[in-house]
């Protein structure tokens, strides 16, 4: 039990330190204007790392990247979001969703490969600062598959590896953007 | 006055219009994006088999994912650690066809509590069978690879997340090929091979962040007029790795044997 709370607060501290996120779209952003933010998310047995940037004009851009625990496959990818938000009447609460799509490079080859997902969330605007703080799930799906081909003594070994996105990320963070 | 209003109210409904057009436009270029990326990635290839190859398949147990607890009812989940080989009929080592990743090229990472550098961790107990069947000793004197000197003559990938197959095309004509497969769940501590269990004392396996239950090893012999085989479980490695001895008796073996259902290999005619 102590090496699981252990890993566990090991691997969302490093996350937390260590993620740099593209903040989301919803539909509420004003035309035109850029956002940031920080967000930490789980990326099935890794953590998500994301660098990031940004929102123009409606459409959010993530550059982002993933690694391992101590980040020992680090291997990069880029995703772009969008999506669009409701607001219940009466709350400042936001509940988006989005559609993802990006291109993943397969760690330990010069290889990259397609996915596509969706993501649900909420986004909660804190006063008139222009921070959001906001928290979602996102789905992932596709991958590839790629050939291995090797020679030895026995013979020509031929294997085909299939690399795919973790299915669940978890996410949590806030963004900022001019008000 | 109430024109100049108007005419202001206008504009400012155009501009609205405009920007949910832009909207629209983006949002639609984006989904198309997305769906065309879904169709790319469902563009799926398979394994090729010539006439005369040996498909080797493998079909994953209930315990190919080992479960570890972590809070709250999640858990993670890990693989076992793969090693397929080839010998002659009098057990002579012919070469390494198939081995994990993190085996082949020391690709260890520490568990939670374990004061190590990645790249200084040695797992000898992992794949013992055929680490010591494969013959080629480190600087340490353990025969697990290292990372300065990984496997390079064998399909190495991360293991799979379920089933998979091989093929072989056979470099010539062969009597009889002995196939070996290793598999090796980490930390599946039972009652055999505790947790706990010291250096020297019966069921050490590594330590608390070691193998647990040993390897297990299984074995086919695939003459040249059979068409297909099962493998068969023929023993345990060393649980601690000191040594390549495949020992068939089993009776400390709980969870080990649901790793893999069935293995199989047959030759494409």
């Amino acid at each position: 039990m102590m090496r699981s709370t252990m890993y566990c607060l090991r691997k969302i501290s490093l996350v937390l330190l260590a993620a740099v996120f593209v903040s989301t779209v919803s539909a509420f952003p004003n035309p035109g204007e850029l956002e940031t933010g920080l967000s930490a998310g789980f990326w099935g047995p890794s953590d998500t790392v994301a660098f990031g940037l940004g929102r123009a004009g409606g459409v959010g851009f993530a550059v982002s990247s993933l690694a391992g625990i101590p980040w020992t496959s680090f291997a990069p990818f880029g995703e772009l979001r969008l999506g669009a938000g409701l607001s219940p009447r009466g709350t400042a609460l936001i509940l988006k969703a989005e559609g993802v799509g990006g291109l993943a490079c397969i760690p330990g080859t010069s290889l990259a490969a397609p996915y596509g997902g969706l993501s649900l969330g909420l986004e909660l605007p804190v006063g008139r600062s222009g921070f959001s703080l906001h928290a979602q799930t996102v789905g992932r799906f596709g991958g590839r598959e790629y050939r291995q081909s090797v020679s030895n003594p026995v013979g020509i070994v031929r294997y085909v590896e299939t690399w795919a996105p973790p299915a669940i990320d978890l996410e949590a963070g806030f963004s900022w953007s001019p008000r | 006055m109430e024109t100049e209003r108007e005419g202001r109210d206008e504009g400012g409904r155009r501009t609205r219009l405009a920007r949910n057009l832009g909207r629209s436009a983006v949002t639609i270029v984006g989904i198309a994006a997305i769906l065309g990326t879904m169709a790319l990635s469902g563009c799926r290839s398979s394994l090729e088999l010539n006439r005369g190859a040996i498909e080797i398949s493998v079909r994953s147990g209930p315990n190919w994912d080992h479960r570890h607890p972590l809070f709250l009812g999640l858990a993670m989940y890990t693989q076992p650690q793969i090693a397929i080989w080839a010998e002659d009929a009098n057990g002579t080592y012919l070469g390494t066809l198939f081995v994990t990743k993190k085996s082949a090229t020391q690709g260890w990472l520490p568990s939670v509590g374990e004061n190590v550098q990645a790249g200084d961790i040695r797992r000898p107990e992992a794949l013992p069978a055929w680490s010591h069947r494969r013959g080629v000793v480190y600087s340490d004197g353990l025969f697990m690879p290292t990372s300065a000197r990984p496997v390079v003559d064998a399909v190495t990938a991360a293991t799979p997340k379920g089933d998979f197959s091989l093929a072989i095309e056979p470099a010539g004509e062969s009597g009889t090929i002995r196939l070996f497969a290793e598999f090796n769940q980490s930390l599946d501590f039972n009652d055999a091979y505790p947790e706990g269990a010291k250096r020297g004392e019966a069921g050490y396996s590594g330590g608390k962040f070691g193998s647990g239950q040993p390897s297990l090893v299984y074995e086919a012999d695939l003459d040249s007029g059979t068409d297909g085989v099962d493998f068969v479980l023929v023993g345990h490695g060393s649980a601690d790795g000191s040594d390549g001895t495949i020992d068939p008796d089993l009776s400390g073996i709980t969870g080990a044997k649901r790793i893999v259902d069935r293995v199989t290999a047959r030759v494409v005619r």
